[in-house]
């Protein structure tokens, strides 16, 4: 069989818009007078950009580099980075925190992730009622976060709803949300079982943006489904995973809402995330210059993540394993010759 | 494509023209939605603006329904050192927590004042209670002149006094012989001593007065105890653990208490530890903490002890939730609780308000030992930046006096005053528990770091009562991060 070679492109070509009429530049002064009217009316938002982010965070960078208890406001002291050592190497409840909201993190995106592509894929098909489905599976989404953690709660009670259907099966009621071996997990699935449906219909546009021509042609070749994913799928659908990821992941390090609900961080320490432990830094111990350093500290992690994340599924490394010049799906399916069960 | 492209033909550019001008007269949705946002704009600017309706004014009391010959009233001509009345209308703002106990009995003694001085409005501004102690805080520090008389924790009057905040209450007091004497002898010297700068005995002087008293207590179910054959109120630690034992069988839990990690739980250790003869920094507050010690070991070994009959949800309870289960009968027995009327009214606990009884917490076992249940309670102080000193003064007295005791428990109020609370018990039963606790209570430590510390160390206890520490190992560290606090504080090198 004459190999197909088939042009792969991870991103769209631009093309020259070559009807578009451009029209001539203007005078010296019309310019000017158009750049001034342009800043005229862009400085409300950037006052406004400066007023309730730029100034709020310079601010609390400035906290940051000082001993600052709102209880003691005339002993304001400048500490340089000390509050960022004391987290760093003195405070045992920082890392502890930490450790918990790797734990969360991990666990809720790797899942969703999981879960929320076999969905897409499982959506990505005509079918009668399909629609109707993929409105009904974003539900979750819609709704507030603390509505979700305050419904959970009832339903996570002993005498709620899932010990209840448990019970039905000869399970004894189960202290969801009071126990500390099974708190986290219980956060846990609320998160997954809210965010999940973002995660399927993010991944599911990714998968309906793929050229038909591509699936047509694997599926004639006789690609097996595990090579069709892993050589022709998932190099496509890598940058929109990229982007799911890394909004999941800033998402969950930041978890708070849920939490706050839920347990508030307990029972003792078991669903203490950082977010809440920053919380509580300023609103219970009035610290502002440690819950500042803090913030930021928060901050440069969600950053970290965020870098290796985009640097594990950058285009470029798509590019080069994935030639944008050709695949050669023929040789592929030659190798083993099995129909493709597409 | 619009009339002024050049790249259309003259007919094309008549058609683009006459769309152009059916867009612009004819009534369409995108019309409308745009009429809609700017009509919307401007009512807003306008409610927002210079012209806008006054905020929450004064609320005008019922005169008919006080009668003219009410204690208060005839109290208030023998107080001494009120200013003139004013012979227009003046507005003081009082600032309160939200609901019963602080803005609820404000607003039910209001019609009093009314009568005694129709041209003092008082505008009670009420906040959740969740939010308002950092928000005095900010409103201290940022020197807001808005407020006359504010209701505060007495945790935060150290600092407030250090700070300058607050006026001095205690010439005001000593104007009047009479009402001082009478509030000094009715209201415990603890108590009062939670609103001076130092202790009385020390020469402090009062910078806030309390309408308001609290403190741990503990509570049971009359009728488990009976069904259990118990027929005495545990007196000490040991004899609370037998008796929760004993309670504890089926759907019902012998144990509950608001042992959420953080404050919660510090609160919970801190009544049994001081009922052992503890305290926290033994030695003042230069030295480094003496929490890792005998009486240490006891509470936190008392409460491991008591987790065995703790109901679902004990470990990460706070007030509200303990206080859930002892309403729902989950829990029968809280050796020591924050609470008070949401268990004796039968609106907050239908099933089992009139089979509670309240009492004194439990005493330790060591010779130190006593009744020592941590106290809590808000009181009204006049901030330095209030324009109205003198009738701010006058409110506060109108509220702490005992002639207006009635309408002050009726509409949810829990008074500092002995003589209140004894003879109000037929309005809420626990009020005797109060009277008995309130002589020996124990106040938190009177610095700013103390919230900071007891968040701290709440987190040694909750790793205790979940298992993650034992109690030597939980003493230890909570003991170095309390020490290491106050070092970074300044208080030692």
């Amino acid at each position: 069989m004459e190999a197909r070679k088939i042009a792969v492109s991870t991103v769209p070509e631009l093309h020259a818009d070559a009807g578009s009429t451009i029209a001539p530049r203007a005078t010296e002064g019309r310019v000017q007078q158009r750049d001034w009217v342009r800043w005229a009316f862009l400085l409300p938002t950037v006052l406004l950009l400066f007023v309730i982010t730029i100034y709020p965070m310079l601010n609390s960078l400035w906290s940051s580099l000082h001993y600052y208890n709102l209880l003691a406001p005339d002993d304001i002291r400048f500490v340089g980075l000390g509050n960022y050592v004391d987290l760093l190497r003195n405070d045992p409840t920082f890392w502890a925190v930490m450790e918990i909201t790797f734990i969360y993190t991990i666990g809720v995106v790797a899942i969703q992730f999981i879960v929320g592509l076999g969905m897409a894929l499982l959506l990505d098909r005509s079918m009668r009622g399909i629609s109707l489905i993929r409105t009904l599976i974003i539900i979750p989404i819609l709704i507030s976060p603390v509505v979700v953690g305050l419904t959970w709660r009832y339903m996570y009670e002993p005498w709620g709803v899932i010990n209840y259907v448990l019970g039905k099966f000869g399970v004894a009621p189960i202290e969801w949300v009071s126990s500390p071996v099974f708190a986290l997990p219980s956060i846990m699935i609320v998160d997954i079982w809210q965010w999940t449906p973002f995660v399927v219909l993010v991944l599911l546009a990714g998968l309906q943006s793929i050229p038909r021509e591509v699936v047509e042609a694997a599926a004639l070749d006789g690609l097996k489904s595990w090579q069709y994913f892993t050589r022709i799928l998932w190099p496509l659908l890598r940058p929109v995973a990229l982007i799911v990821l890394l909004i999941r992941t800033m998402d969950a390090i930041k978890v708070f809402d849920t939490v706050y609900v839920l347990t508030r961080g307990g029972p003792g320490t078991a669903t203490y995330v950082a977010s809440m432990y920053n919380y509580v830094l300023f609103f219970g111990n009035y610290q502002v210059g440690y819950a500042a350093a803090m913030s930021y500290i928060i901050l440069i992690i969600v950053n970290v993540f965020a870098i290796a994340l985009i640097f594990a599924l950058s285009e470029r490394r798509v590019r080069e394993e994935v030639s944008a010049e050709e695949v050669d799906i023929a040789q592929v399916a030659a190798a083993d010759p099995a129909p493709a069960a597409i | 494509m619009t009339a002024e492209n050049s790249g259309l033909t003259p007919e094309q550019r008549a058609v683009a023209r006459s769309y152009q001008q059916l867009r612009e007269t004819t009534v369409n949705r995108r019309r409308l939605m745009i009429n809609a946002g700017i009509a919307a704009g401007l009512i807003g600017a306008y409610r927002m603006g210079p012209e806008a309706p006054g905020v929450s004014a004064a609320v005008p009391a019922r005169q008919d329904a006080v009668a003219a010959d009410h204690p208060a009233i005839l109290a208030a001509k023998e107080w001494v050192g009120a200013p003139e009345e004013p012979t227009e209308p003046i507005k003081l703002v009082d600032w309160e927590e939200a609901g019963e106990r602080w803005e609820l009995p404000k607003r039910g003694v209001y019609p009093i004042w009314q009568m005694i001085h129709p041209n003092v409005q008082i505008e009670i501004q009420a906040t959740p209670i969740g939010e308002m102690f950092p928000k005095i805080q900010l409103a201290m520090a940022s020197k807001s002149d808005k407020y006359d008389v504010i209701d505060d924790d007495y945790a935060f009057f150290p600092q407030l006094i250090a700070g300058g905040h607050l006026t001095l209450l205690q010439d005001r007091l000593d104007a009047d012989e009479a009402y001082k004497s009478d509030i000094y002898a009715d209201v415990p010297e603890n108590i009062l001593d939670l609103y001076r700068d130092k202790p009385l005995k020390e020469g402090g002087q009062l910078y806030g007065l309390p309408p308001d008293g609290n403190c741990q207590l503990m509570v049971y179910r009359t009728d488990a105890f009976e069904a259990a054959g118990i027929t005495t109120v545990p007196e000490t630690w040991p004899e609370a653990i037998e008796v929760a034992k004993e309670l504890t069988g089926g759907n019902q839990y012998g144990f509950t208490a608001t042992l959420r990690r953080g404050y919660w739980a510090t609160h919970c250790f801190n009544t049994i530890f001081w009922s052992h003869g503890g305290e926290w920094f033994g030695n003042g507050y230069n030295e480094p903490p003496t929490l890792n010690v005998e009486a240490g070991v006891m509470a936190l070994e008392t409460l491991l002890a008591l987790m065995p009959y703790a109901a679902p949800g004990t470990l990460n309870a706070v007030d509200d939730e303990a206080n859930a289960l002892i309403t729902t009968g989950s829990a029968v027995f809280a050796p020591n609780l924050w609470g008070g009327s949401v268990w004796t009214t039968e609106k907050t606990n239908p099933q089992f308000y009139d089979k509670i009884a309240v009492d004194i917490v439990p005493a330790g076992t060591t010779p130190e030992s006593g009744h020592r249940p941590i106290m809590g309670g808000l009181g009204l102080f006049i901030p330095t930046y209030s324009k109205n000193p003198d009738w701010a003064f006058e409110w506060i007295k109108f509220c702490c006096s005992k002639e207006v005791g009635k309408e002050w428990v009726e509409n949810l109020g829990q008074p500092a005053r002995l003589s209140l609370l004894t003879e109000y018990e037929s309005i809420q039963s626990y009020f005797p528990g109060l009277a008995k606790s309130f002589p020996t209570a124990h106040r938190m430590e009177p610095i700013p770091e103390t919230g900071e510390l007891y968040e701290v160390f709440g987190t040694e206890v909750a790793n205790v009562t979940t298992g993650a520490k034992a109690p030597e190992q939980a003493l230890a560290d909570g003991n170095a991060a309390v020490e290491e606090i106050m070092r970074k504080a300044g208080y030692y090198n």
